[in-house]
């Protein structure tokens, strides 16, 4: 009996002990990537947008019921920031319209017509920012002029810094916006007037980067 | 969504543009009865504005104020002005020889639509050349053989409403919405002709008619997302050298019209074939319809 409660007593320590184990590095890699939030003023950091772990996402409301979601495959650009300042942060971020994906192959040779975003005409949409205000500990309020179709719009964005860390491929930092159009004033005016697919669409671009070389 | 596009986009630019010409057919007809000798600009005819005015308030409804906004920021948005210029040049070259108002329209308006991806003037010349040759067969072999004029109709109802469900089918709705237009002015047209001698189609509607299908063929190529050959659209713009098919001798006057009917839209169909076997768009056509699927395949029904 006693035999059996220590071997019981044993593995469970085993297992306890495992478990710090593989905590540990863990918390470790957290507190890294979540460091520079806290962290004291570091010096200014000029990326260049990871294209595969950077994409841009666009929700609409579809036929008056249910919210439609496609993205875009191809972001591409630079961005510079110095951590905890809005001062000096700056954006120029490039996205292909060519590269907008529904999941869908017929819907997006429709996307890609004059219909919406006219690829052919306009293969790029850009961003680029024109100043920024600090608004939390990791949020900013980023200004900056959209031109779409060949139309440009000042647009406010709500920009999250999400983190930076080194995980052995270099410095990594990356950004979060949102920010919401009326497509109409852009020229992408398909299916508006009865509102079979929203005027306002929401747009949220996941961005990663490391130092520009 | 897609009934209302099609009332405000097709059907009402198609019938206010039927009911501008009989209005103007109706004036000029008027000061023809009272000029007590025939004007030497007798065959002057607004009906070329038939090929454009549909297509100009089809634009102007899909793309709204902004929309017709100086200088158009995209290729397509040049295809009101390029139809226009065609239309008024064909009337104004009413009095000239057939050859010239049927090749020159076409060099002016593939001078201002530039589709992406033909900015080079090469491309765009050899269009040219296409769709005058194609006016000026579908012009040819009218006067002493001239069939009824509806069949004429008739036939850019039908080649039309094939060339819009190219359009539609190459991905891109408004320039298809654009095409219908023009299908559903002919069909009134072809409906009133009969009638109204003064709605009859003459040389230069012809002419106007077969540039604006090359205009928007050509668009159509440019923008195309569905990967038709060049060679389909080619062939679709080439369909109304059909009509030349009236100048033949043989047959009765009622076999020729029905020659005039069938010639270009067999013509307009075998590209519209062509272009879906050769994308392979063919065989899912030919799969029994799923009503639980919408127009891009995706399941909309449990």
């Amino acid at each position: 009996m006693n035999t059996c409660c220590l071997g019981l007593r044993c593995v469970a320590v085993l297992l306890a002990t495992a478990g710090v184990a593989t905590a540990v590095p863990m918390i470790g890699a957290t507190a890294v990537a979540q460091a520079p939030a806290s962290a004291p003023a570091a010096a200014s950091m000029t990326c260049a947008v990871d294209p595969v772990h950077s994409m841009a996402l666009f929700r609409v409301h579809h036929l008056g019921a249910g919210q439609f979601w496609g993205r875009f495959n191809e972001v591409t650009g630079s961005f510079s920031f110095e951590p905890g300042k809005a001062e000096g942060m700056n954006f120029d971020i490039s996205i292909s319209t060519e590269s907008v994906d529904s999941g869908n192959e017929d819907l997006d040779k429709h996307l890609r017509s004059p219909d919406f975003f006219a690829a052919k005409d306009f293969p790029k949409m850009t961003f680029r920012s024109t100043g920024a205000k600090k608004t939390g500990e990791r949020s900013y309020e980023l200004m900056g002029e959209l031109t779409m179709r060949g139309v440009t719009k000042p647009v406010t964005a709500s920009l999250e810094f999400c983190g930076m860390a080194d995980m052995g491929r270099g410095p990594k930092a990356g950004f979060e916006a949102q920010f919401t159009i009326k497509r109409s004033e852009f020229g992408v005016n398909y299916g508006v007037e009865k509102g079979a697919i929203g005027d306002e669409v929401r747009v949220i671009v996941g961005l990663e980067g490391g130092p520009k070389k | 969504m897609e009934a209302d596009l099609v009332l405000r986009a097709v059907v009402l630019p198609a019938a206010v543009t039927v009911i501008v010409l009989a209005v103007l057919a109706a004036v000029a007809g008027r000061w023809a009865r009272r000029s007590p000798v025939r004007p030497a600009s007798a065959r002057f005819s607004w009906l070329p504005l038939a090929a454009a005015l549909p297509v100009v308030l089809s634009y102007a409804q899909q793309e709204g104020a902004a929309g017709l906004s100086w200088p158009p920021a995209v290729a397509f948005g040049w295809t009101w002005v390029a139809l226009s210029l065609a239309a008024l040049s064909t009337i104004a070259l009413a009095a000239t020889s057939a050859v010239v108002q049927s090749v020159l329209p076409a060099f002016l308006a593939l001078s201002v639509v530039v589709p992406p991806g033909y900015a080079d003037p090469g491309g765009r010349l050899v269009a040219a050349a296409i769709v005058g040759a194609a006016s000026f067969a579908a012009s040819s072999g009218r006067g002493a053989r001239e069939s009824a004029g509806a069949s004429e109709h008739v036939a850019w109802w039908l080649v039309f409403g094939i060339a819009s469900a190219m359009a539609l089918l190459s991905g891109f709705a408004k320039l298809s919405f654009m095409i219908a237009s023009l299908s559903a002015a002919a069909s009134m047209l072809a409906l009133l002709s009969p009638w109204a001698p003064r709605l009859r189609p003459d040389g230069a509607s012809t002419a106007a008619s077969a540039c604006a299908l090359g205009v928007l063929c050509f668009l159509g190529l440019g923008y195309d997302e569905s990967g038709f050959p060049w060679w389909s659209w080619a062939l679709l713009a080439c369909a109304p050298a059909g009509l030349a098919v009236r100048g033949f001798a043989w047959g009765s006057p009622r076999a020729r019209a029905l020659a005039v009917i069938a010639v270009p839209t067999l013509l307009a169909l075998v590209a519209l074939v062509l272009a879906l076997g050769w994308t392979g768009a063919l065989a899912r056509l030919g799969q029994p319809a799923d009503p639980g699927l919408d127009v891009y395949g995706l399941r909309t029904e449990p």
